[in-house]
């Protein structure tokens, strides 16, 4: 459609300059409205903070008998975004007992992070069927490594013997134990 | 051919997506590019600045009476860039409410609204609404004092409506109070409802717009036809760029948006609505009674149908300004009583003490909210209660309410004139008995209480001749001595023997009236008991019934003494009184 005394398309440096504010405006508009909001909405994602795994107090010796696996929750007070939480559960592990030895296995599954059953005598996810020895060496399926042991330590004296555990997450699916949040 | 354009031929091919862009771009402007013919334009640029940092936004908010104020508190001071990103989208808005008025007025002085443009006048109508819209349902999401006072006083409103008013404030508020159905519902309609029919109607009415074309002003030059790109489309973007720049400046010269103290239904906090509502909230002042629904509903409503109806009842074809004056006037009208009435309710506000004092508390409660809230530190049960646990804040709540209006304490309280109790500021030290001691009739002591004369004192001789001859003041270093003892027991002191000569000095010199560790020789004396006195137990004792013997006795309910200090123990639940007790005796000496 061409409009009487409409100029051609194309000619003349004023053309030009306008195209040139037309397209440099509208870069510079949408790189102000835009990326703040990016960098907003992807900042979770460059948090590279993170705290330190504490010691937490999670059964009692006594509680426990050599040989039998025991599912324990793991408790503390955390933060989730903007709140704090006083008691809440962080996740749990299995407690294996060996006298007065204890050794804690996470119960999440390497691969994709299911929660690791007791099947048999050794352990496995009910996901994808990895299957873990009972000490919670990998046998077969798709896990990429061993379940993830954590630091535990026997405390207290007697009947008050209770075990504490240094809880961690760790990143899943891949073969080496790097520690997250 | 370089690889772009091949690849563009390829596109076109498939989709004749060239033809699509030339036929939006090569549209004709009768009467050449004008700045009058930019604020569609720049609406638009403002619905993507909001449609872009609300969905950011989006990416933190969380609509539940005990997370909306949390969440927002997170965003604004805990993740790098939010304040900025919710700056921008809160004068965005406040953009987008001037730029509507502003094309709405080109639209109605260049007569754009006349046959056969009347459709997508009623378009630009329902666009104006849904802005508004946006305006009231993004004023609560925070759940902060501001939006709750203000959209509560909106949704009121549409319940004083005849007929349906109940039905649609109970369905605007997901039931009859406000809670979190309330703002689950603003936030569908801010995020989900309201954007979808924005973007229908907005389509449509750049559709007939297209159909229609601009609407040149009466005296243009016809003979002069520029196209929309590059010619308009460079003017149009210079003024979306102005926009951005105006609201990116006010939103770092404010950093951010305003974020008031959470929403309490308990407080009373001096209401306002955002500024371009001002004009309505002013109106409302002068409709009492029935007459309310004048202000509230029918003149906006009669506003609304008078725009509505315009291209109907101005159907002369020309656009000169001048032969449309009649019909323009109303409008005139409209903007000049908005104006007017907004400058008055600025002015009022400015000139009204009561209203700057609450604006100066609801400041400091807001501080106090931000001071505790920190990052991640807002306890499950939501910042509400986070404040209501704070001693600080919740103890000078309950001072304001419950003692102020006899007791002083710093700040706090009645003037000196007015205060008829002690008065606290001190209290529990060492000066603070001393001057007791010294002259307790003293007006910020017992002079304006219903124990004036009670107490004698012990350096100044007795009124009465008689007892006045063979009165000998206490030695200075004895008085030191009590008030040593006093002052520790006020302190907790951790040894229970402190201060023994000051002890063994009341049980000898006081006893005859006081209570010392249960023992007076005076059981239908006033005097209360010294033994812990200005400790938590005393104070909370106290506090919760004065007329006990673990503080005063029960001659201090006496109804007869007029204007005694009554009991809260009835009135305030145990933590309160714990708390208060708690928060007296830090603030008299001087904690912050």
């Amino acid at each position: 459609m061409r409009h009487p005394g409409m100029a051609p398309p194309g000619k003349g440096d004023r053309r030009g300059a306008l195209r040139t504010i037309v397209l440099g405006g509208s870069a510079v508009f949408v790189a102000g409205a835009a990326g703040p909001a990016l960098r907003v909405a992807m900042a979770p994602a460059f948090d590279s903070s993170r705290t330190e795994a504490r010691w937490l107090r999670i059964a009692r010796l006594s509680d426990l008998k050599d040989g039998e696996p025991k599912r324990v929750p793991v408790i503390s007070d955390t933060t989730d975004a903007w709140t704090k939480y006083a008691r809440e559960n962080l996740g749990a592990v299995w407690l294996l007992r060996d006298r007065d030895e204890v050794r804690a296995l996470s119960v999440t599954c390497p691969h994709l992070g299911c929660g690791i059953e007791k099947v048999n005598k050794g352990f496995g996810c009910p996901c994808h069927t990895s299957a873990f020895d009972p000490s919670g060496k990998r046998v077969s399926g798709p896990s990429p490594r061993d379940m993830d042991a954590l630091e535990t330590r026997v405390i207290g004296d007697g009947a008050e013997r209770s075990i504490e555990v240094r809880f961690k997450k760790f990143r899943q699916g891949v073969p080496d134990r790097e520690e997250i949040g | 051919m370089s690889w772009l354009s091949r690849m563009g031929d390829w596109l076109d091919t498939r989709t004749s997506y060239r033809t699509f862009l030339a036929h939006a771009l090569d549209e004709p402007v009768p009467g050449g590019a004008r700045w009058a013919y930019i604020w569609g334009s720049v609406l638009v640029g403002c619905m993507t600045l909001q449609a872009i940092t609300g969905w950011a936004m989006m990416a933190y908010y969380a609509p539940s009476a005990t997370t909306a104020w949390a969440s927002v508190e997170h965003l604004s001071y805990c993740v790098s860039g939010g304040w900025l990103v919710r700056g921008l989208h809160h004068f965005g808005a406040q953009a987008m409410v001037v730029v509507v008025g502003l094309h709405l007025a080109q639209v109605a002085i260049f007569g754009a609204y006349k046959a056969p443009r009347e459709v997508n006048w009623w378009l630009g109508l329902g666009l104006l609404g849904i802005t508004l819209g946006f305006s009231l349902t993004g004023y609560l999401l925070p759940w902060d004092q501001k939006g709750y006072w203000a959209t509560r006083v909106a949704t009121n409103i549409a319940g004083t409506v005849p007929l349906v008013g109940r039905f649609v404030q109970s369905l605007l508020q997901g039931g009859p109070e406000y809670g979190s159905l309330t703002l689950t519902r603003f936030y569908t309609l801010h995020v989900g409802l309201f954007p979808a029919l924005l973007a229908l109607l907005l389509v449509l009415h750049l559709l007939l717009f297209r159909k229609h074309g601009v609407t040149p002003g009466a005296r243009a030059n016809m003979f002069k036809v520029d196209r929309f790109y590059p010619a308009q489309l460079a003017k149009d973007v210079g003024g979306v760029l102005l926009m951005l720049v105006v609201v990116a400046v006010l939103a770092f010269r404010e950093h951010g948006a305003p974020l008031d103290a959470p929403a309490d239904p308990a407080s009373d906090y001096p209401a306002r609505p955002e500024w371009y509502f001002l004009s309505l909230f002013q109106m409302l002042k002068y409709f009492e009674g029935r007459l309310e629904v004048v202000g509230s509903v029918l003149i906006p409503g009669i506003a609304v149908a008078y725009l509505a109806l315009l291209p109907l009842i101005d159907r002369a074809s020309s656009r000169a300004l001048r032969s449309r004056f009649l019909y323009l006037v109303p409008l005139f009208a409209m903007g000049g009583a908005i104006v007017a009435l907004t400058v008055m309710s600025v002015r009022a506000d400015r000139r009204d003490e009561a209203f700057q004092k609450a604006r100066v508390l609801a400041g400091k409660r807001s501080e106090a909210a931000m001071t505790l809230a920190k990052c991640g530190l807002i306890p499950p049960d939501g910042p509400l209660a986070m404040l209501r646990r704070d001693p600080e804040t919740r103890g000078t709540a309950l001072f304001q309410e419950h003692c102020a209006s006899c007791h002083r304490l710093g700040e706090l309280g009645p003037t000196p004139q007015k205060a008829t109790a002690p008065d606290l500021t001190g209290w529990g030290t060492a000066e603070w008995a001393m001057s007791m001691l010294e002259d307790p009739d003293a007006a910020q002591r017992f002079g304006q209480t219903s124990y004036k004369g009670e107490m004698i004192s012990l350096v100044k001789p007795p009124a009465d001749p008689k007892k006045a001859k063979t009165f000998k003041p206490m030695p200075e270093a004895d008085r030191k001595l009590i008030v040593a003892f006093l002052a520790g027991e006020a302190a907790e002191a951790k040894d229970p023997q402190h201060d023994a000569q000051g002890a063994k000095l009341i049980a000898q010199r006081c006893t005859a009236c006081h209570l010392f560790r249960g023992q007076t020789d005076d059981d239908d004396s006033a005097g209360p008991e010294l033994a812990g006195w200005g400790s938590l137990a005393w104070t909370r004792a106290h506090i919760a019934n004065p007329g006990t013997n673990t503080t005063y006795r029960a001659d201090a309910m006496n109804p007869e003494r007029k204007g005694h200090m009554p009991r809260f123990d009835d009135k305030l639940e145990p933590d309160d009184v714990n708390l208060l007790a708690a928060w007296v005796r830090k603030k008299a000496r001087g904690g912050k």
